[in-house]
């Protein structure tokens, strides 16, 4: 399900969230980054119809979400996770997605219980089926709210922060739980985590202040910081130019890597960048402070 | 079936006890006020009170709820299923027991021997209906206007208590009068008393028209912290 976004405006007040954004997005799983406050979550919201534009067209498989038939036509096709989930506690998860299944349309009662119990399946939930949402750790609810999102088997799957104060080993489940059900599917993940997408996307954009800064393939990023990254060790301060990404302490001094588009110190030596840096250096050149 | 028994559930045992509490307020409130020596036409009028004052006082407090609080109020609007449609399950299942109730109540006062209002069975459910829909509408309005509960249930328990506390001005008055909503237990079924009915069911009707057409839009339902 394809996404087209041209020149897509939205005010909060005095607040222009969005400053017109042009994106395209093919199927498959796509990122996308930006810092908190970039946009992303308003973003989301209007491609989930929760939100409507100030300006400017949004196409989703051909239907304009600008209009109200286009909304729903959309809305009957996604499935959505928000940043925010907030589930009913008083429900057990089986009745959870049975409530959600029901508003989404899914009328025989056979299949909808039968697509549930293979999502429960999938998303490891299936022994805690019966159990009320009430007392849910945030890895289970997200779990929860994937399993909502892929009820009704949706074209598009429109996941917002997915993986934000999760511990390590739920990042990483959650992670290969959304790269296993894009398929035949458009997942759009929106993170401000940069190891989210570069362990699950070939193709993201980047929003900084309301714009979209890049589109393209995930190395794309990586190039942004080629020739600009590098290694200090040393033991006194940091190098005063550049970004420093990352410090690690070892015996012989603490090793700085460093984002610079000049030698940030006469010993500094330029090594290969990773995502992370090559996000840096593109939010350096879209936002310079 | 079971949609409607989801949200029934999404609406609350509190709202949904509303109604029923108040007429067990009216109750013992009557029983009170037998047992002071307050005369029968006295302890009539607290029973039909009952259904005119305290069921949409208390319908419309629920309202305010079902419409300002759900957990899952953003995953709601993305759904295709409308959320104002949702909402209007809620709704109907808080008014369905408060109306349900509020015909039992008047058969019971009418098999007692205690019902004062009118006669006819459309009159008798203009009593409580009426009301009902004024200030459950009132309520809506103002919690789709305001997003915020302080202000609807607020505004609801202001214009509750000043009917209350300046009926017999309220009911005199020309302009007032078709806007006062205790019109059977205060006064009676006097002249003026369908023009009352009429014109606080058609201020009902209208309110919860224009909030339901507000809620088609679904920022409306976002508070400023939510967007």
């Amino acid at each position: 399900m394809d996404i087209m976004i041209s020149g897509l405006r939205r005010r909060f007040g005095r607040v222009e969230a969005l400053r017109g954004v042009d994106l395209e997005v093919p199927g498959g799983m796509f990122g996308l980054l930006g810092t908190n406050g970039a946009g992303k979550t308003t973003l989301m919201r209007i491609l989930a119809g929760v939100l409507s534009p100030t300006g400017g067209r949004v196409l989703v498989g051909g239907h304009d979400l600008t209009t109200r038939a286009g909304r729903l036509a959309v809305q009957r096709r996604l499935g959505y996770l928000p940043q925010d989930l907030g589930l009913y506690p008083d429900l057990t998860t089986q009745e959870f997605l049975d409530y959600i299944g029901l508003l989404k349309g899914l009328d025989d009662d056979t299949a909808r219980r039968r697509q549930i119990g293979e999502l429960l399946d999938m998303v490891g939930l299936a022994d805690v089926a019966g159990r009320r949402l009430k007392g849910f750790s945030g890895g289970m609810r997200r779990r929860v709210g994937i399993a909502q999102a892929l009820l009704g088997d949706p074209a598009l799957v429109v996941v917002d922060e997915p993986t934000a104060g999760l511990d390590p080993e739920e990042r990483i489940r959650f992670r290969t739980l959304l790269a296993g059900i894009a398929g035949h599917r458009t997942v759009l993940l929106s993170t401000h985590i940069v190891e989210d997408v570069a362990q699950t996307c070939q193709e993201a954009a980047v929003m900084a202040a309301g714009r979209v800064v890049f589109t393209g393939p995930v190395t794309g990023i990586i190039d942004r910081a080629q020739g600009a990254t590098w290694e200090v060790v040393t033991q006194g301060p940091p190098p005063a130019t550049g970004v420093v990404v990352s410090a690690v302490g070892r015996p012989g001094g603490t090793h700085y890597r460093v984002v610079s588009p000049t030698r940030p110190d006469p010993a500094a030596v330029p090594v290969q960048p990773s995502l992370e840096e090559g996000y840096v250096a593109l939010m350096r050149e879209a936002v310079p402070s | 079936m079971s949609l409607w028994r989801y949200e029934a559930r999404r609406a609350g045992w509190p709202a949904c006890l509303a109604a029923p509490a108040s007429l067990l307020a009216a109750l013992a409130l009557a029983a009170a006020s037998a047992g002071f020596g307050a005369s029968p036409p006295s302890v009539h009028g607290v029973l039909l009170s009952g259904v005119e004052a305290l069921v949409p006082l208390a319908a419309a407090m629920a309202a305010v709820t079902v419409v300002s609080v759900d957990r899952c109020r953003e995953l709601q609007l993305a759904l295709p299923a409308g959320y104002s449609v949702t909402l209007g399950r809620r709704l109907g299942v808080v008014a369905g027991i408060g109306a349900a109730l509020s015909v039992l109540f008047s058969a019971a006062l009418r098999l007692t021997g205690s019902w004062t209002g009118p006669e006819s069975a459309l009159a008798s459910a203009l009593v409580w209906a009426s009301p009902l829909l004024g200030l459950t509408g009132l309520a809506l309005l103002v919690a789709v206007l305001g997003r915020s509960v302080v202000l609807a249930t607020t505004t609801v328990a202001v214009v509750w208590l000043c009917q209350q506390l300046f009926a017999s001005a309220l009911a005199a008055g020309v302009w007032s009068r078709p806007f006062f909503l205790f019109m059977t237990s205060r006064v009676g079924v006097a002249d003026g008393w369908g023009t009352n009915r009429a014109v606080l069911a058609a201020c009902g009707v209208l309110f919860i028209t224009t909030a339901l057409l507000l809620l088609r839009r679904p920022e409306r339902l976002l508070t400023e912290e939510e967007v």
